[in-house]
């Protein structure tokens, strides 16, 4: 990260977009959040554990469903690929082995999608689970980054950005261990392009997790008033 | 003689580690509650919340959450959805339904047995809460075998709310039961499965003070007061006209 | 609880044992550096391809790993182009998973795992430079070449993603379209008779997938039973330069970067083999 750059809408190469969220914004769910990198912004609702139909009914633990709809129109194989991604990320995150024969259903809206998509639903999704009181491992965070022809990395990549890079790379850790816990990377990139990336997104996680624990005590400051 | 630190609640999120050593001596022995888990040797946090303690020894996370999981020993409300012979199925808002045997009732023998309709409201005791299979529930007190206040309600009007609201409206002092006990006269039942049962002599009352216990939820003691005052104002009002 | 004991009282036979306890029995195989089908650990099954069987497509390749199988067929028409670009060719990838190759995949519309494969080739397609599209346009605005290329599993053990792509990249090696003419005048396009004209790749990427069993032990070219049992996959494509043009790690346990390197230079030798594979199969024909 010794070249920093400015970028077009004029952070440098290693700075994220604003972050915000809002946590049970929907009142039916059992657990909702919204989460935004910048203009990248997601909902997410979670309800669960509850009924689950029989044929996919699992004995020894809670069945997890994804579904993601995109901004405009009905899913694709793009949203069913990354339906994918966050089912297997989150397969050893939520302890399913508490809530045998039960179904915790996750339900994402992309309200819009300005880059860094996958990164911005993983995110929802953790808060949404939070919120909802799902017994978790660990609290799961993911950040992306791409990289420029002239070999830069830019964290929190727009549209703009990921179009005109070599490679896009989504990372995500938890905060109980070190190594990564979910990655895809596309593009034409070499070894050491890819572990670089991947630590530079590791730094940026722990400063989303600390938004993320701000969050959380100024949720909890609410409900403790009485 | 004890090295113990003073314990401050903080703020957890999943998968933070807990360490106790420094909050016990030796042969201390802890019990860890909702919330912890203990898993390889390390205490960590399942959920998002207040890390509390009692004394030391007991240790859990106090979170709020919507969705009922059942736990031995709790009192909750249910509906009757299902009736056959030997029990009865009540949903009691948890991922499956529970089962209520027909003699789990005060004076029930296999000739006179209980005459719930379906849909009919139930205060009862959970009885048996184990994850793989469905929960159970009793009409009776664990100890005395005596109805003690479960059975049938009545008539009345059930709300849903959180379980972070069920277990703060538990404590008979809390501020808008007492606010409320001021100017209307009520029966009530607390589910701790995020239910609440409420019955007055006038219907509109009924409505009047379940709005107000479902709105006091984030509102803080003044507050609370204050929107029963205009609450009050309103039902004379609307009385007058 | 039962195991497999010393005492005579309580013994099992193997094939009860591993019904009983699949993951307990992988581990006695483990500890001692070979899989219950015999191969080493690092070890990749034996892969055969056959090209050009089907004649009714422009390229075609039956591919065998181990127990996987798929063919892959790809079929060429004349279309309009895409309005985003009039000047290119395009293809339309579909990977399918029916009740054929396996009792785990029901009928009806192409599942998650189907649809996911089916992208992730898209999106490689799109990002890796591997077909050149311009190649595939015969008259710009009017008429393109379309490749549908499916690829259809006979029968499901496993890597289902490393078989799909190499039977696809051998399709597409093996494809051979006729010279078209498009005549303005009547605004249709004419195909000569003889097929003559091969596509050339602009690269050729091909993937390798490994899957971590206990944490501890890495697997490579998993079948059924070691997806099922182990608790993460990780599939790295490399192509002729040994450059990555995709990594994907699927699954909840986390991989130290060590781990993630010993990987890698297992992939590029199974990768560089396999284009070996395709280049003397490519010289018999």
């Amino acid at each position: 990260m010794a070249n920093e750059v400015l970028r077009e809408d004029k952070r440098t190469n290693s700075q994220l977009r604003p972050i915000s969220s809002v946590l049970s914004s929907l009142n039916r769910a059992d657990g909702s959040a919204s989460f935004s990198f910048g203009n990248s912004s997601v909902l997410c609702s979670v309800y669960g554990p509850q009924e689950v139909k029989i044929k996919d009914e699992l004995l020894d633990r809670a069945t997890v469903e994804v579904n993601i709809t995109p901004q405009i129109g009905i899913g694709s194989t793009t949203e069913k690929n990354m339906e994918r991604i966050v089912r297997e990320a989150f397969s050893d995150v939520i302890i399913t082995s508490l809530h045998p024969r039960t179904s915790i259903s996750i339900t994402v809206q992309i309200t819009q999608d300005e880059g860094s998509i996958i990164s911005t639903i993983i995110n929802a999704v953790s808060l949404a689970l939070i919120d909802a009181g799902i017994p978790l491992r660990s609290t799961l965070l993911s950040v992306t980054c791409a990289v420029q022809e002239d070999g830069v990395i830019l964290l929190d990549p727009s549209n703009e950005e990921i179009k005109n890079a070599t490679s896009t790379h989504v990372f995500a850790f938890s905060n109980t261990s070190n190594d990564i816990i979910s990655s895809e990377s596309t593009g034409t990139f070499s070894e050491e392009e890819y572990f670089k990336c991947a630590d530079i997104c590791k730094l940026a996680v722990s400063s989303v997790l600390k938004f993320v624990h701000s969050a959380i005590e100024h949720k909890l400051q609410k409900e403790q008033k009485n | 003689m004890s090295e113990t630190e003073e314990f401050k609640p903080y703020t957890i999120l999943p998968g933070e580690t807990v360490s106790l050593d420094k909050y016990k001596n030796e042969k201390d022995v802890i019990k860890i509650g909702p919330g912890l888990l203990h898993e390889k040797h390390q205490i960590s946090a399942m959920k998002a919340g207040t890390l509390k303690n009692y004394n030391n020894q007991k240790w859990w996370i106090d979170s709020s959450q919507r969705r009922y999981v059942p736990s031995l020993n709790e009192h909750v409300i249910g509906k009757i959805i299902a009736k056959t012979q030997d029990y009865f199925r009540v949903d009691i808002g948890s991922a499956h339904s529970a089962l209520l045997s027909t003699l789990a009732f005060e004076g029930a023998t296999k000739r006179n047995k209980p005459n719930l309709e379906i849909g009919a409201l139930v205060y009862a005791r959970v009885s048996l809460a184990n994850k793989d299979m469905e929960p159970e529930l009793e009409c009776i007190s664990a100890t005395t075998g005596k109805a003690n206040g479960f059975g049938e309600l009545k008539n009345g009007f059930l709300i849903k709310c959180s379980l972070g609201l069920c277990r703060s409206l538990l404590n008979p002092n809390t501020p808008i039961l007492t606010a409320l006990g001021e100017h209307f006269a009520f029966e009530t039942a607390i589910g701790m499965n995020g239910r609440v049962w409420l019955n007055t002599a006038d219907i509109s009352n009924t409505i009047l003070l379940s709005n107000a216990i479902k709105n006091s939820e984030f509102l803080s003691a003044k507050e609370i007061k204050q929107m029963v005052k205009e609450l009050v104002k309103q039902s004379e009002d609307d009385m007058e006209l | 609880m039962n195991e497999v004991s010393n005492k005579d009282s309580f013994v099992l036979d193997a094939n009860t044992f591993a019904k009983l306890h699949p993951k307990e029995f992988y581990r006695k195989f483990l500890t001692n550096n070979i899989r219950p089908d015999g191969r080493l650990l690092k070890k990749f099954r034996k892969t055969s391809i056959n090209l050009n069987s089907l004649k009714s497509a422009e390229g075609s390749c039956v591919l065998k790993m181990g127990k996987t199988s798929v063919v892959c067929g790809i079929k060429a028409e004349v279309a309009e182009p895409r309005v985003d670009d009039p000047r290119k060719g395009y293809i339309v990838p579909n990977v399918e998973l029916s009740p054929i190759c396996s009792s785990i995949f029901k009928p009806g519309p192409p599942g998650e795992l189907a649809q996911s494969i089916s992208e992730r080739i898209d999106k490689l397609f799109k990002q890796c430079k591997i077909i050149d599209l311009d190649k595939l346009c015969i008259s710009e605005k009017n008429a393109v070449w379309v490749l549908y290329i499916d690829v259809i599993c006979l029968s499901y053990d496993g890597n289902i993603f490393d078989a799909a792509l190499y039977s696809i990249i051998s399709a597409l090696k093996s494809l051979k379209l006729p010279e078209v003419t498009f005549i303005e005048e009547e605004g249709k396009a004419e195909a000569s008779k003889e097929k003559t004209i091969s596509l050339e790749l602009l690269s050729i990427p091909l993937s390798a997938t490994y899957v971590v069993f206990d944490d501890k032990y890495v697997l490579a070219d998993p079948n059924e039973e070691e997806e099922n049992l182990s608790s993460t996959s990780i599939t790295f494509i490399y192509n002729e330069e040994h450059k990555l043009c995709g990594i994907s790690k699927l699954g909840g346990i986390p991989l130290s970067s060590e781990l993630i390197q010993d990987c890698m230079s297992s992939a590029i030798e199974r990768t560089d083999s396999l284009r070996e594979l395709l280049e003397s199969t490519l010289q018999r024909n």
